[in-house]
């Protein structure tokens, strides 16, 4: 019996390990629709031969061939970054691929591989887990592939240029709008999430700020682990210890929709400060007789700008062999309602 | 001569009962000592305390004059104590061989299973016994008595010093009966001492030099067997005389209530015609492996039949399920009560009412508590079952009380055709009486019942007329006055060299 | 201490263990028992006890559903695309919607679970997984990874609102989120105990060849009772929707987990044939009341998980000495 029992818990536990790695994990490279790893690899052999003729055939010109592997497909931020990069690919007259890392740096790592083995130039991907991939890097810089980062960076001199929003930056910007909404004397919190490299950073820029302003009390701090509902039932619980919190600042979009609903439904007056810049939030902060009454601003990233830089840097760097920068910064701006319609 | 174990003063105590009072016996080796006694008398407590399963409140055992304390079976089996438990441990997808060897698997020099080995020597053993069977076949495709002689045959390889048996022979044939015999008295003249549970007190004159009576957890005595007498050990045991123990009375047959044609179920079973009528009992007869269980599941819609026809009450009819076979009042008590008759971790009046729940259920297909307690307490005080309430655990009762609940669950059901398969085995002589007094008012109500058996004493001494089948074929029909020992005995056995 | 009392204890330490909690909490700050914070806490265990409502049906059969999570993301999107149909729309008609989309969604989805499992023979771990990845994938096909918005607030009443307004609580006290679990969390409850079909649960959970020469029509109950999952599930999922008031694709990563626990702490064996819905509250109780009193102390969320999951070992370990105990 406790083995049946024991066979059962290991069961779940493998199932809950691979939560994570199994949301809708439609491996969907742009140009080659393939599941399998030994298909996919079959494909992009085919699929370079088909290349290589493609250039023998241009006379004169030549068409390099470029990877970029996106954090993941379920997420807008890099949906966005992808429409970004396929436009300026197909402006530049780049031959390229997008796949999906499924924020795990295990299926980046071989994403990484199957490029190099493809024949891309060059590649650029989004480090979500820095050390994690950091050894796949070494090894397709060391085949001769450029590397670029985007979004998140990952440490290693092998990185020809990064472009990636500055979310220290994106913190304070944070800190600075609650400071210009708030009064003396008012209470203050944040919903962060510090699994995640990026939203630590804002965390970081946000209590740098925060913590020097002495007329502002800095009362609560939580984990939403990326999880509106999660981040609705910190907001009740707080509002049960301060009802008159004066504001909330949201390091993601899906906490400020769980910390909205749980302020609208206690009845009270605190600020939303959301951050990422994505459609619901636009809406909500122009909703003025409704949502826009507490989601008041927004620290945007500026994806389209992030995928554009970053393509553009590699086509740069394949045809003159330098960049602008090695870090390029793309600065976060703030979204209220004056700008909101935009 | 010395005795090799010795159990003195042992008691044991569970919350709320005394399974155990001060029982004190000597086992010599080159002996078989039966334990005998009523279903809760605590024969199985004894031999799980001196298997080390449970550790007792009192009293002390030596082995070999050494006092032991086991703490668990793993330090009983490495003083030499093995058990072969009446619910087998055989692992099912594991071949015999691997059974056989289970945690002493023979190993090659580089630490790899010598499976050659291993299969070779299982193979020794089982031609050993005289048993028509291939190592390397797997335990799943064999019947519970294959399954038994595996679990033997295990035993006989770790060269045990004391050997438990509980019930060895509840669910073997008479012919594989001959054949375990033959192995015990093998293990008799290696020395080993056997400690025996049974309920066949025939047996004990064939087999057995001691017997050791327990009733309610004291030790009533301890006899040689040639001194004593079948009546005297019945006496002691239930503590009074038992008068006619079959409780046989001629029956009224009635009208038709069963009757089947032609049922065919290749490699199992082929063209089986029978009928059987109201106010009697039909014995079924025969060799364990003959067929006969895999009949009665048919004609309850539990397996398929690939041709043949049933009739109830004379019109025909065809079950796809056994919940057809149920509507038309036909229940079945399986052969394997633990494992297909109960549901040992659920209550009582859980398992009593289960089959009768939709017949009686209220508005909106709520249960009908009050129906299901009032239907409970009338069976279990008709049907005599001792147990604290209604509510009392499957698990904790008797093997003889688990058999009434299972009938009383089909009386409850309105059976008209009841299928008894097996249903006496492993119960007590006291219930097992009370048990056919049960079946016998059920007849005399009207009532159908067929009834499978191994054991020849009960087909005789029950059935109104009796059927034989050998290898999945009706070898024979006999009347009552026809039944005879010797005439089933003729009809059932296999007539090749293998005999 | 008395035989009784230990008797008692050791049948209901999911009791125990929720009260010793409690007392902590209480103790260490004072909020924790204010009306206010304990009302909060049965609209923040909801979700879990519609979830793991169901999840009992299934263990108690013997099996698992490990889809719930998934499947509560997907009936949530399907009820708030369906909402934006509707800008207008009336309580009423939001609570239509939403009901309609837990019951088809989830429905649907406990009703593949369980013919693959009845039909194919598909086990069920195997099966739920399937769903799991199924579901979850479709809630992004149909989003494009984008959260839905832009709801009507009467679409938020189920899930956010709150009855009886006294003066000095002009929102309300009761949260409709609790009313909505509570009724049908005892209506499982009714379900399971006190009819025929519930008997045919455990039945089946406890010995599925008895109950099948029983008379009981075996897959028809394992068949219902993931579909009962399904829709407790998909109810789960359009309750997290409606208080959002947004359809989260992610929503519900990670419930099932909960859900198990919260099932197991209730005291549901996982090798079937025992437990109970009731029960089944106490565990999600105990979860709710661990998340909700570290918020409160301002405890990080990795301890949290390290304490969830200690407790419920420590359930487990109980349970199962207390067993060996009876035998």
């Amino acid at each position: 019996m406790k083995r049946k029992l024991m066979g059962v818990l290991l069961c779940i536990g493998l199932a809950a390990s691979m939560l994570g790695g199994c949301g809708s994990k439609t491996e969907e490279a742009v140009t080659a629709d393939t599941s399998g790893k030994e298909e996919e690899q079959a494909a992009a052999g085919t699929e370079a031969e088909a290349a290589d003729e493609e250039t023998a055939d241009t006379p004169g010109g030549e068409t390099y061939k470029v990877g970029f592997i996106v954090g993941s497909r379920e997420h807008v931020f890099y949906n966005l970054i992808e429409e970004a990069i396929g436009a300026e690919c197909e402006e530049l007259g780049l031959d390229y691929t997008v796949l999906d890392g499924q924020l795990d740096a295990n299926v980046m790592s071989d994403e990484i591989q199957d490029l190099t083995a493809q024949g891309c130039d060059a590649i650029a991907l989004s480090c979500n887990d820095a050390a994690g991939v950091k050894p796949a890097i070494e090894a397709a810089a060391a085949e001769g592939v450029a590397m670029f980062t985007f979004d998140c960076t990952c440490d290693s001199d092998k990185i020809v240029c990064f472009a990636g929003t500055d979310n220290v930056e994106g913190g304070r910007l944070g800190a600075q709008e609650i400071i210009r909404l708030c009064e003396a004397g008012d209470k203050v919190a944040m919903i962060g999430y510090p699994t995640a490299s990026s939203v630590l950073d804002r965390q970081t820029g946000f209590e740098e700020v925060i913590n020097g302003q002495s007329d502002i009390t800095y009362e609560f701090f939580g984990d939403y682990t990326g999880d509106a509902n999660k981040a609705q039932q910190l907001m009740e619980d707080w509002l049960v210890q301060d009802p008159d919190l004066a504001a909330v600042f949201c390091a993601g979009d899906p906490a400020a929709t769980g910390a909205l609903a749980a302020i609208k439904a206690a009845g009270a007056d605190t600020l939303v400060i959301g951050f990422d810049g994505n459609p619901e939030a636009k809406e909500a902060i122009l909703d003025a007789e409704g949502n826009g009454k507490w989601w008041v601003s927004e620290i945007s990233q500026n994806p389209s700008e992030i995928g554009l830089t970053i393509t553009a840097q590699m086509y740069k760097y394949l045809t003159t062999g330098s960049v602008d920068s090695d870090y390029i910064s793309i600065a976060p701006y703030i979204i209220t309602a004056e700008n909101a319609a935009e | 001569m010395e005795p090799i174990l010795q159990v003195k003063k042992i008691s044991k105590v569970f919350p709320g009962v005394n399974a155990l009072t001060d029982v004190s016996a000597d086992f010599y080796p080159g002996e078989v000592h039966t334990l005998v006694g009523e279903n809760g008398a605590g024969k199985s407590t004894l031999i799980k305390i001196i298997s080390g399963v449970y550790i007792p409140t009192g009293g002390q055992i030596f082995l070999n004059g050494k006092e032991m304390n086991f703490q668990n079976p793993r330090q009983a089996l490495d003083e030499g104590i093995s058990v072969i438990h009446q619910e087998l441990s055989i692992a099912n997808d594991l071949t015999i061989a691997e059974n056989i060897f289970l945690g002493a698997e023979p190993r090659k020099k580089n630490g790899l299973l010598d499976r050659k080995k291993m299969n070779k020597e299982a193979q020794d053993v089982l031609d050993f016994m005289a048993l028509d069977l291939k190592s390397a076949a797997l335990a799943r495709d064999l019947n519970a008595a294959q399954q038994q002689m595996v679990e033997i045959a295990k035993v006989i390889t770790k060269k045990s010093k004391v050997v438990v048996m509980d019930e060895p022979t509840s669910s073997l044939s008479e012919h594989e009966i001959n054949a375990l015999f033959k192995q015990i008295r093998i293990l008799k003249e290696n020395k080993v001492a056997i400690i025996y549970i049974t309920h066949r007190l025939k047996e004990l004159k064939e087999i057995c030099e001691r017997v050791t009576i327990l009733r309610d957890g004291c030790h009533i005595k301890t006899m040689l067997v040639k001194d004593t007498s079948e009546e005297e050990i019945v006496t002691s045991m239930v503590g009074r005389e038992i008068g006619n123990y079959y409780n046989k009375k001629g029956h009224t047959k009635g009208k038709e209530m069963l009757r089947v044609e032609g049922l065919t179920r290749k490699k199992e079973f082929y063209d089986i015609s029978f009928s059987a009528c109201a106010g009697e009992i039909l014995g079924v007869s025969g060799l364990v492996g003959a067929g006969r269980t895999e009949v009665m599941e048919a004609i309850f819609g539990a397996a398929r039949l690939d041709s043949g026809k049933i009739y109830v009450e004379g019109r025909e009819v065809l079950f796809a399920s056994p919940r057809e076979a149920i509507a038309h009042n036909i229940g079945l008590v399986t052969e394997d009560r633990r494992r297909t008759g109960l549901m040992l971790n659920a209550m009582i009046k859980e398992n009593i009412a289960l089959p009768s729940l939709i017949r009686h259920k209220r508005k909106l297909g709520f249960l009908d508590k009050k129906w299901e307690e009032a239907v409970c307490k009338e069976y279990m005080d008709k049907l005599r079952i001792k147990a604290p309430g209604m509510d009392t655990i499957l698990n904790t009762l008797s093997g003889g009380n688990q058999q009434k609940v299972i009938l009383a669950k089909w009386m409850i059901a309105e059976s008209k055709i009841l299928i008894l398969d097996e249903p006496t085995r492993g119960i007590d002589v006291n219930a097992k009486s009370e048990f056919y007094t049960l079946m016998n008012a059920f007849v005399e109500k009207g009532g159908c019942i067929i009834m499978v058996s191994s054991e020849l004493p009960e087909i005789i001494g029950v059935s109104d007329r009796v059927i034989v089948m050998r290898e999945g074929r009706i070898s024979g029909e006999l009347s009552r006055e026809e039944a005879t020992e010797q005439r089933i005995i003729q009809l059932a056995s296999i007539h090749s060299e293998t005999e | 201490m008395n035989n009784k009392v230990k008797h008692w204890l050791s049948k209901n330490v999911v009791v125990v263990v929720l009260i010793v909690l409690c007392m902590a909490f209480g103790m260490a700050n004072k909020i924790f028992f204010t009306s206010k914070n304990l009302i909060n806490l049965t609209s923040q265990m909801s979700i879990n006890a519609l979830l793991a409502t169901g999840l009992t049906y299934v263990i108690i059969l013997g099996g698992i559903d490990i889809s719930v999570g998934s499947v509560a993301a997907l009936s949530g999107i399907v009820s708030a695309v369906a909402g934006l149909q509707f800008p207008d729309m009336s309580v009423f008609t939001a609570i239509i919607i939403l009901v309609m989309s837990g019951i088809v969604i989830g429905g649907a989805c406990g009703a593949i679970n369980g013919l693959m499992i009845t039909k194919f023979n598909v086990v069920p771990m195997i099966t739920t997984l399937a769903m799991m990845t199924i579901a979850r994938g479709l809630s992004y096909v149909v989003t494009g990874g984008q959260p839905v918005y832009g709801l009507a607030n009467n679409f938020a009443w189920l899930g956010a609102g709150r009855i009886i307004k006294p003066a000095s609580e002009p929102n309300g006290m009761i949260p409709v989120l609790t009313i909505f679990t509570a009724v049908i969390v005892f209506f499982m409850h009714m379900l399971l105990s006190k009819t025929v079909f519930g008997r045919h649960v455990y039945a089946v959970g406890s010995n599925r060849t008895v109950a099948h020469l029983s008379g009981i029509h075996v897959n028809k109950v394992v068949l219902v009772s993931y579909i009962l999952c399904g829709i407790t599930a998909g109810l789960g999922g359009i309750c997290i929707a409606s208080k959002l008031q947004n359809g989260q694709p992610s929503a519900g990563d990670g419930y099932e987990m909960y859900a198990i626990a919260a099932t197991v702490l209730g005291g549901t064996s996982l090798i079937g044939g025992s437990g109970s819905v009731g029960r089944a509250m106490f565990g999600c109780a105990i979860i709710a009341v661990i998340n909700n009193g570290m918020n409160l102390m301002q405890i990080s969320s990795y301890w949290q998980k390290v304490v969830i999951g200690s407790i419920i070992l420590f359930a487990v370990i109980l349970d199962m000495s207390q067993k060996k105990n009876t035998k």
